[in-house]
């Protein structure tokens, strides 16, 4: 049985706007599940809507989540808040701004003990120390009773990690926990988190831009567009073959020794504008593989293998049978990216240098140009 | 800033800065005194003030010339040619009247009351003002904004903030004249003015004290609101909310901590003031504190007042300043002094 499972949730901001449109997956115990997708596609606000911390402004809509059995939409806020640091626990993207700036870490950890395990005075001064030597901080008793200014980067998100399992989590939301760290800390965060992972047998959702990370850590993963999942598959499905022409496209944008010297591909065109498509696929604009079909009607959600699916009309059965003649065909020779990704695969895995496939424009202006 | 009287004085550095804070603060008196005399005088001479203290009509010239010469106002404003040597200087007005205050040595005032034992006297009706007025004020406005804050972006915080700019756009003068006339005039709840030492003189500081709270509710809450507002939503609460703690948990022991850092830079310099009082509340409610001692100072072109109030509202102002540096090393673990 699945520990967190995702029913068609939506989230979307008072005005009506659907930043979260009809998400549904779900999260075994012990797991790893990656959500990944650009900037702005809804990846951090699904998170939050998980956590019930969505901020001013944006609120739930319908769906539903079930963690550990209990309908967490249901809970009233008081037991939300049992849940929300014991049963489930967040860390996020800038370690830096996570902190409270004034508190020492111990306290900051403490207070978790004192919430959900009633650990108070010198044995929750004593647990965080094993706590964050555990995270792998050197001299524990001593940063245990310093700020965080006094910590580097890498250093805080271990202290968030640690903060994070003072409540013994059986689930962790690791919002983008690498994407504010330098490329070497990256590399010792996410192995921290998969050593944490097999010692306590907790699941993660993982959320990410970085087909890098996903192809180090992740089971299984979901790939979202402008609100929506546009595939999910297990790791090796999606490496080994990805459906949805965005995910052939991220592939098709990474960089490989076997492309030395020529121009990175990138996809055309731009995220469309929150709520601005009312019809059709989402992704259509950018795609060249879509056809008339494409622009008029939603793509359903379409099972192509076990546990891989898909939502375009090139693998619906009326899009992908008889009917659409030019789409079937567009689609077959169109797998521009399976090709790519038989390079890209062994790469990416390998993990000697996590790619950034997904140039994250905020963050990484530049992010193309970086990667070699 | 740093630098050389670190290694001075590493072994403490706090107090090394305190001490070259007080330094710096020397020239700046000099600056405030040269200030206030030049001011003074450019309106005054000292026969006008002569003139102004034995009544303007049938004033002889030897009357003048001796009231003068009794109060030390017969020599030059600046430089004394007549004399030589170090006499050029110091055998003037300016020294005469401005050296001693360095050693808090105020003089008399021009009706010949030692100054000094005057800012004892007076020094408790100010408090006795001003600082229920700042303490309850404090906790009103940081209550006030708090409250709208949790109820951020609700028809109660709207109507708070509305409150909070009509408070603001009335001016202080009505507050209290519309005071006097609610609640001494109409309702004879407090006398309308007048002082008295002890529990006998609650009566008479009630009301300063409320419409002084009353007066800066507006600006006040509506500042804070701001700070707590722009805390509330950074990363770290959303940290704090994501470890399951209550909001009131996350707004007392995360934001307001934080929040605290802004707020003490308004509120902290203005402790030492509190022994200065308030020029309007002090003169409309006949409270003999040292702000009406000011104001009526002014008014009879007495020198000697004007000039050493000025010069102590001056030192309680940088010493409010200084007190505000310590004071974020006492909330901001950040911010060291050196």
């Amino acid at each position: 049985m699945s520990l967190l499972k995702v029913d068609n949730l939506v989230t979307r901001l008072r005005n009506g706007a659907r930043i979260v449109d009809d998400i549904s997956f779900d999260i075994a115990a012990g797991e790893t599940f990656a959500l990944l997708g650009e900037s702005g596609c809804g990846k951090s606000m699904t998170a939050l809507s998980l956590m019930r911390l969505l901020p001013d402004g944006v609120v739930n809509a319908s769906g539903a989540v079930q963690m550990d059995g209990v309908a967490l939409f249901d809970l009233r806020e008081r037991d939300m808040r049992e849940m929300r640091g014991g049963r489930m626990a967040m860390i996020f993207q800038e370690p830096g701004l996570s902190l409270n700036p004034v508190m020492t870490v111990g306290r900051q950890i403490a207070e978790v003990l004192a919430l959900h395990h009633d650990l108070k005075g010198a044995a929750a001064q004593q647990r965080s120390i094993e706590l964050l030597d555990q995270v792998g901080i050197p001299d524990a008793p001593r940063r245990v009773r310093e700020y965080p200014f006094r910590l580097s980067g890498g250093m805080k998100q271990r202290v968030m990690i640690a903060m994070a399992l003072a409540g013994s989590p059986r689930l962790l939301i690791a919002d983008e926990p690498t994407t504010a760290l330098d490329v070497t800390i990256q590399a010792q965060v996410l192995q921290l988190l998969r050593d944490t992972q097999s010692r306590t047998g907790m699941a993660m959702l993982l959320i990410t831009h970085d087909l890098g990370v996903v192809a180090e850590n992740a089971h299984r993963v979901a790939v979202m567009y402008a609100g929506q999942i546009v595939e999910q598959a297990s790791r090796e499905q999606l490496f080994a073959r990805p459906l949805h022409p965005y995910t052939q496209k991220l592939f098709a944008a990474l960089p490989g020794a076997a492309r030395a010297g020529q121009l990175l591909s990138a996809i055309s065109g731009s995220v469309p504008p929150l709520g601005s498509i009312k019809q059709g696929c989402r992704f259509a604009a950018r795609c060249d593989q879509a056809w008339a079909r494409c622009h008029e009607q939603n793509p359903e959600w379409t099972a192509v293998a076990e546990g891989q699916g898909v939502r375009c009309h090139l693998y619906g059965e009326e899009g992908g049978g008889g009917k659409g003649k030019g789409g079937r065909g567009k689609g077959r020779s169109g797998a521009a990216g399976f090709p790519f990704s038989l390079i890209s695969f062994p790469f990416t895995l390998a993990g000697r240098r996590p790619a950034s496939a997904l140039p994250d424009p905020q963050r990484h202006p530049a992010a193309c140009g970086r990667q070699r | 800033m740093s630098g050389n009287t670190v290694s001075t004085y590493n072994t403490c550095p706090m107090i090394a800065y305190l001490i070259r804070r007080i330094l710096y603060a020397v020239p700046t008196l000099v600056g405030v005194n040269l200030l206030t005399f030049a001011l003074f005088f450019v309106v005054n001479t000292p026969d006008d003030m002569a003139r102004m203290q034995l009544g303007i009509k049938r004033v002889t010239p030897e009357a003048i010339e001796k009231w003068k010469q009794q109060r030390g106002y017969d020599k030059p404003l600046f430089i004394n040619s007549a004399t030589g040597g170090a006499g050029k200087l110091t055998d003037t007005i300016f020294w005469q009247k401005s050296a001693g205050m360095f050693v808090f040595d105020f003089g008399y005032s021009d009706d010949g009351r030692s100054i000094a034992r005057e800012i004892a006297t007076r020094m408790g009706p100010s408090l006795a003002v001003a600082l229920p007025t700042f303490l309850i004020g404090l906790v009103v406005y940081v209550s006030f904004a708090l409250l709208m804050t949790l109820f951020r972006a609700t028809a109660l915080d709207m109507a708070g903030v509305a409150l909070c700019v009509l408070l603001m756009s009335i001016s202080g003068l009505f507050y209290i004249i519309g005071g006097q006339f609610l609640v001494s005039k109409l309702w004879h709840l407090v006398p309308i003015s007048g002082y008295a030492g002890g529990g006998e003189g609650f009566k008479f500081v009630v009301l300063p004290i409320v419409i002084g709270v009353v007066g800066g509710i507006g600006s006040s809450s509506r500042w804070y609101r701001t700070i707590f507002i722009e805390e509330i939503g950074k990363d770290y609460v959303r940290t704090a909310r994501a470890k399951g703690l209550s909001e009131p948990r996350v707004m007392f022991t995360h934001v307001l901590k934080n929040a605290m850092i802004p707020v003490l830079t308004g509120v902290v310099v203005v402790i030492p003031l509190l022994f200065m009082g308030s020029l309007l509340t002090e003169s409309f409610f006949g409270i003999p504190g040292l702000g009406s001692y000011t104001i009526d100072a002014i008014n009879a072109q007495d020198f000697s007042v004007v000039r050493a109030m000025v010069f102590l509202g001056s030192v309680l102002y940088i010493a409010g300043l200084i007190l505000t540096d310590v004071s974020y090393t006492m909330v901001d673990p950040r911010v060291r002094l050196s």
